[in-house]
């Protein structure tokens, strides 16, 4: 039980990293806005 | 679906984690929530760590901890005194760590971890079943809206008081009502948002999901035990502050001091609904929030506060029959009390005040997830039926947990940070004129006259924007102060100062060294009046705030300009005591050295000062050491040499 319980956690850390990666090009995209324009 | 909520203990119910061992689960939990954790360990300080830690010289005077418990505290300005445990901690941690932020990261993740494990405990202690604790203590380790709690350093508060309170209702379930009344005391002295704990504990006790109810009196002592902290912070609140709100009346920055309670009572409640959605769907996190107020006639208000109290009153009814519904639902209004702006706060809504009350709705909703899951489980094949009993659950945490490292990305450095503040809160003030601050702060000195103007222009615009969403804040006028000087537009930068400083409830150690430094060179002023300006506000400053590195080095430098060495070595060495880690003040002080013709003694203070000397920029470090070159090959040897005036006049050209 112990094995697939640990597989489980695993799976899910894996599909975490994959999932935060998506979220995290919508974050990228501030990182890449010019300022300029909306700040004035 | 909430009928198949476990209505009472069901022992025989069939555990999805079979013969486990609970302790090594909890274990493989908390390294998952860990592992999700890690890129925190490469975050920088962001937000209030620079008052709290990087610049709060308190944590630098331990021979001075005693003066937390005394007035004393509020008249030095000691950051955060009305926290006194979590000054105590910083203090500890500080001595500890020193100023190594994969350190304190390091610590945050630490204490959430903690925290989860002691969810995780008490649940097992109150009778629910594994999976049920486990799944608790895993959403609630990944929960999106827990990003900004676990991701600033300073934010351990909301931490500390989660742990040490849920920890006190830990010991007040066992029976240990010592430890449970000083538990409590410690989690209010960290935040008193764990003055809720007492009403959570007698709403898990009294209700009682899994085990029979304890005899009242048993819920007395406990209810007594953990409220006895709580009244003993509070107590000493009211001793120090003379009220129990230590952020003062006539406080600008908390907005019912503003608008009245009413308006900012009003906003609440759309806000508490929002906090519900952020936990259920993790959409709409921000690292900033624009104060406002509302009416309560307002479509959005009224819709907002009937469906909170719809949800309040399913709770109640459902306190019989569904007490674990309950609980969840009854518990998250409880703990978010302290933080619902009855009373006074400086932020209407942040996502850190949700960290305790999602507590509740985390179990609620696990159980709901793994009530689901037993229902998928009949509809699919043998082989299949773990896999269904966990899917439902699984997908939400993947989901949160996703969403959660992307959010706390957004917390890995100040200009990261605030330039998505901006982004998510185009009207705060606080946003704008940190980023106009931050534009001002990175043009390089060396920079070419157009694009020191271009950024400049820049940077106004922002000053500008801040003070257009709220003229009665100090922190635009402190970028129009900063941005005149370095546009060396010395009376606007002293007007702007002036502005700052008369809206400004605390916090003005900045305020202050700008005054002192930029009455210096006013035009068409008198030296004296000038000189009389500066060391004015220079005492009027330190006098305020002693433990203020930064006023220091700017009393150091201001005597030094005024040609008083001595004045300005005591202050730059002050400076150097309360942040050894920060390199103006060492720079300055060899500078001074070396104008006094003491070159082995800016030696001698660099070699005691290396981990500010290597915090210096390589520019700083590269001009300083040829000015020592030149200053060992012109003074030195004359000092040496100077009992003879033939070895003098044989260096002479």
């Amino acid at each position: 039980m112990s094995r697939k319980f640990f597989t489980f956690l695993l799976l899910t850390a894996l599909m975490i990293a994959a999932g935060s990666m998506a979220c995290l090009q919508t974050v990228e995209q501030f990182d890449k806005s010019d300022e300029t324009d909306s700040a004035t | 679906m909430s009928h198949e909520l476990p209505l009472r203990p069901t022992p025989a119910a069939p555990d999805v984690l079979g013969g486990l061992s609970p302790r090594l689960a909890l274990l493989g939990v908390l390294a998952l929530i860990a592992l999700v954790h890690l890129p925190l360990l490469g975050f920088q300080f962001v937000y209030d760590d620079g008052w709290t830690l990087v610049a709060n010289g308190f944590l630098r005077a331990p021979g001075d901890l005693a003066l937390l418990f005394s007035p004393e505290a509020l008249a030095r300005h000691v950051p955060d005194a009305f926290r006194p445990g979590l000054v105590v901690f910083d203090l500890l941690t500080y001595q500890l760590l020193g100023l190594s932020s994969p350190l304190h990261h390091a610590l945050s993740i630490a204490l959430h971890l903690g925290v989860c494990a002691v969810l995780a405990r008490w649940l097992r202690v109150l009778g629910a079943p594994l999976d049920l604790a486990l799944g608790t203590a895993a959403l609630f380790g990944l929960l999106a809206l827990h990003a900004e709690a676990v991701a600033v350093v300073s934010y351990r508060e909301d931490l500390l008081a989660a742990l040490l309170g849920l920890a006190a209702a830990l010991a007040a379930s066992r029976g240990r009502w010592l430890g449970a009344a000083l538990l409590s005391l410690g989690a209010c002295a960290m935040k008193l948002s764990a003055g809720a704990i007492p009403a959570l504990w007698l709403l898990a006790e009294g209700l009682s999901p899994w085990r029979p109810r304890p005899p009242a009196a048993r819920l007395a002592r406990g209810a007594l035990a953990l409220a006895l902290g709580v009244a003993a912070v509070l107590v000493y609140t009211v001793a120090l502050y003379g009220a129990l709100d230590p952020y003062g009346a006539d406080n600008l920055r908390v907005y019912s001091h503003r608008v009245g309670l009413g308006p900012v009572l009003a906003a609440s409640l759309p806000i508490h609904l929002s906090y519900l959605q952020q936990m259920l769907v993790p959409w709409g996190l921000s690292p900033e929030y624009t104060d406002h107020g509302a009416a309560f006639t307002d479509p959005a208000t009224l819709l907002a506060g009937a469906a909170l109290l719809a949800l309040a009153g399913y709770g109640l009814a459902c306190a019989r029959r569904r007490p674990l519904v309950a609980l969840a639902i009854l518990g998250a209004f409880a703990l978010a009390l302290p933080t619902s702006n009855l009373f006074p706060m400086p932020n209407m809504r942040a996502d850190r005040f949700m960290y305790l009350p999602s507590v509740p709705v985390c179990l609620g909703l696990v159980a709901l997830l793994l009530a689901a899951g037993r229902r998928l489980s009949r509809h699919v094949p043998e082989d299949m039926w773990l896999v269904a009993r966990v899917a439902p659950l699984a997908a939400v945490v993947v989901v949160q947990g996703s969403v959660r490292v992307a959010a706390a990305a957004v917390y890995r450095d100040n200009s990261h940070l605030w330039g998505v503040a901006r982004e998510r809160a185009p009207d705060s003030a606080r946003a704008h004129a940190a980023l106009g601050e931050l534009v001002v702060r990175n043009v390089p000195a060396d920079a070419p006259r157009e694009d020191k103007a271009l950024a400049f222009a820049r940077a106004e615009a922002h000053c500008r924007n801040a003070e257009r969403h709220d003229p009665r804040y100090e922190l635009p006028q402190l970028c129009f102060a900063r941005l005149a000087a370095a546009r060396e537009d010395w009376p606007a930068a002293e007007r702007r100062y002036r502005t700052a400083l008369a809206v400004s409830p605390d916090r003005n150690a900045g305020i202050f060294a700008g005054l002192a430094e930029v009455s210096l060179d006013l035009p068409a002023t008198p030296e004296t009046t000038r000189t009389d300006l500066a060391r004015r506000h220079l005492a009027e400053g330190l006098a305020s705030y002693p433990y203020s590195p930064e006023l220091h080095a700017t009393a150091g430098r201001i005597f030094h300009r005024l040609g008083d060495p001595e004045q300005a070595q005591v202050h730059y060495r002050r400076s150097l005591d309360l942040a050894p880690e920060r390199p103006e003040a060492l720079l300055a002080n060899i500078d001074l050295l070396l104008d006094l013709g003491r070159p082995t003694d800016a030696t001698r203070l660099l070699l005691q000062e290396k981990t500010a000397w290597l915090a210096a920029h390589p520019d700083d470090r590269t001009a300083l050491v040829a000015r020592h070159r030149d200053a060992l090959r012109l003074f030195e040897p004359s000092m040496i040499l100077s009992a003879d005036p033939v070895g003098v006049l044989a260096h002479e050209p």
